[in-house]
């Protein structure tokens, strides 16, 4: 990371911009490009690897499309009424396939919903499976599984602690903000019947789960949602900006001072943390720039159709876990699974030189383009970046980072 | 508004890469981006390369 005093910021700028840095006069700040250059440290072009094979890694099982809850922001929400849940002999199926397929030793499977916890005997039959089946072909198989906590019982907590099944707990802030939009099948708010269950994870757990919240207009002011939360002793959290089209939900370009106001009072609450030994993570302020992602993986996009995808309870197999049920995007089915072509499609599109407008922006390698589902709900093209995004993005990139620099004395 | 360095112009260091694996065009070590805590594909950043022999049985 290179820090800029504002002489040399309008420089860089200048150069970005199409300044020949050859053409700069003689003197220090022509040395220093002249020498960032010959080392390759800016303005380098690198022509990045993509997979050749077929190359499955993770899967999200949508094990249940029924849900104990009713938020009103949900993307599942006609699913839900369906309410179909996988069998644990398709978990298993699908299982089978990911680690027969998988190029890597290492291989992640999320349970998602819906609600997983009401599939939760597929739950268990595709862990107990994989466990062996995993020995036979050197394999490792890693489980997280996203729920609403409102029916974790104790001996679902015991089997995921046996089973290092990370939980990512979904919980809006405190009681006014959470029960805004996460609100029980009868209409009564949630916070009180899922705060006890999410407490109980956090006193039995030092890592393995996040708090997963979501944000919106009527909620912009996330950080006093999160700094409440961190105050209650939950110190794992990530919290995201909704992607909705619904006014008084949606976010607008008006938003965004507010939203970086409130990464920027995030950042010095999280930095405060850090320097006075209070416990804390803040799953998007957690980034090491030394051990990061390799190039390859930076470029390479989300993963979705290429190395991830979803299967659904009817063995509906999905770019990823927000497909679920887009009929144009289905990949095929476990019975007929994705061919090298569908592969080969996917990882071109989901590449980072294949987005049209990425490459040239400075996030890009962060972001890596994004969320292509994301993409296509907000601008009709899973090519084409989602804006708001991309703000939001940038700024939570950029408060990132000036945690990275204030703690990495 | 927070200090100068939050408006920074940010360099890839291209070819330096946090991973030495970067010549194995098949490693599959890592994280896939979107399986995160955060279930979102913006996750990129905040991942660490595994390869380099960061390891565990939990994903998060």
């Amino acid at each position: 990371m290179l820090l800029l005093d504002s002489e040399a910021h309008d420089l860089f700028t200048k150069i970005e911009e199409g300044l020949d840095p050859f053409s700069l006069p003689p003197g220090e700040a022509r040395e220093m490009v002249l020498g960032l250059i010959s080392e390759g440290i800016i303005l380098s072009k690198v022509d990045y690897p993509r997979p050749q094979k077929l190359s499955p890694k993770s899967l999200c099982l949508i094990v249940s499309h029924a849900c104990n809850m009713a938020c009103t922001y949900c993307s599942l929400s006609k699913a839900t009424v369906e309410g179909k849940l996988m069998s644990p002999e398709t978990a298993i199926r699908a299982m089978k396939w990911l680690i027969d397929n998988a190029p890597g030793i290492k291989v992640d499977v999320d349970f998602f919903g819906g609600e997983p916890t009401l599939a939760w005997n597929t739950v268990k039959a595709a862990v107990d499976f994989s466990k062996e089946y995993s020995k036979t072909k050197n394999k490792t198989v890693r489980f997280s599984m996203s729920t609403n906590a409102l029916g974790l019982t104790d001996e679902m907590l015991d089997y995921c602690d046996e089973n290092y099944i990370s939980l990512i707990l979904s919980l809006d802030g405190p009681k006014a903000e959470n029960d805004r939009c996460r609100v029980l099948k009868d209409g009564r708010p949630s916070f009180d019947a899922v705060l006890p269950n999410i407490m109980k994870v956090a006193q039995r757990r030092q890592r393995g789960w996040y708090v997963r919240g979501t944000y919106s207009k009527g909620t912009i002011n996330f950080s006093d949602s999160v700094i409440a939360l961190h105050k209650m002793g939950i110190n794992n959290l990530a919290f995201e900006p909704v992607v909705s089209n619904v006014s008084g939900v949606a976010f607008s370009k008006e938003d965004i001072p507010v939203i970086r106001e409130e990464y920027e009072k995030l950042a010095r609450y999280y930095v405060e943390c850090k320097k006075t030994g209070v416990p804390i993570k803040f799953y998007h302020f957690e980034m090491d720039l030394e051990n990061g992602p390799c190039a390859r993986k930076s470029a390479g996009g989300c993963g979705a159709g290429a190395e991830y995808l979803a299967v659904s309870p009817d063995e509906k197999i999905w770019p990823c876990h927000q497909f679920d049920t887009e009929k144009d995007f289905c990949l095929g089915t476990l019975g007929d699974p994705p061919t090298q072509t569908v592969y080969d499609k996917y990882t071109i599109k989901n590449h980072l030189t294949g987005k049209r407008e990425c490459p040239d922006c400075w996030a890009s390698y962060f972001c890596s383009g994004g969320c292509i589902a994301s993409n296509k709900l907000q601008e009709g093209d899973i090519l084409l970046p989602y804006k708001m995004g991309c703000l939001i993005q940038k700024i939570r990139l950029e408060a990132a980072l000036w945690v990275y620099s204030e703690l990495r004395e | 508004m927070l200090p100068e360095v939050t408006r920074m112009r940010i360099k890839i260091i291209a070819k330096k890469p946090a991973c030495s694996n970067i010549d194995d065009e098949n490693c599959r070590e890592c994280q896939t981006p979107c399986k995160s805590a955060a279930k979102t594909a913006n996750t990129i950043s905040n991942q660490i390369c595994e390869a380099k022999g960061a390891n565990s049985p939990w994903i998060l």
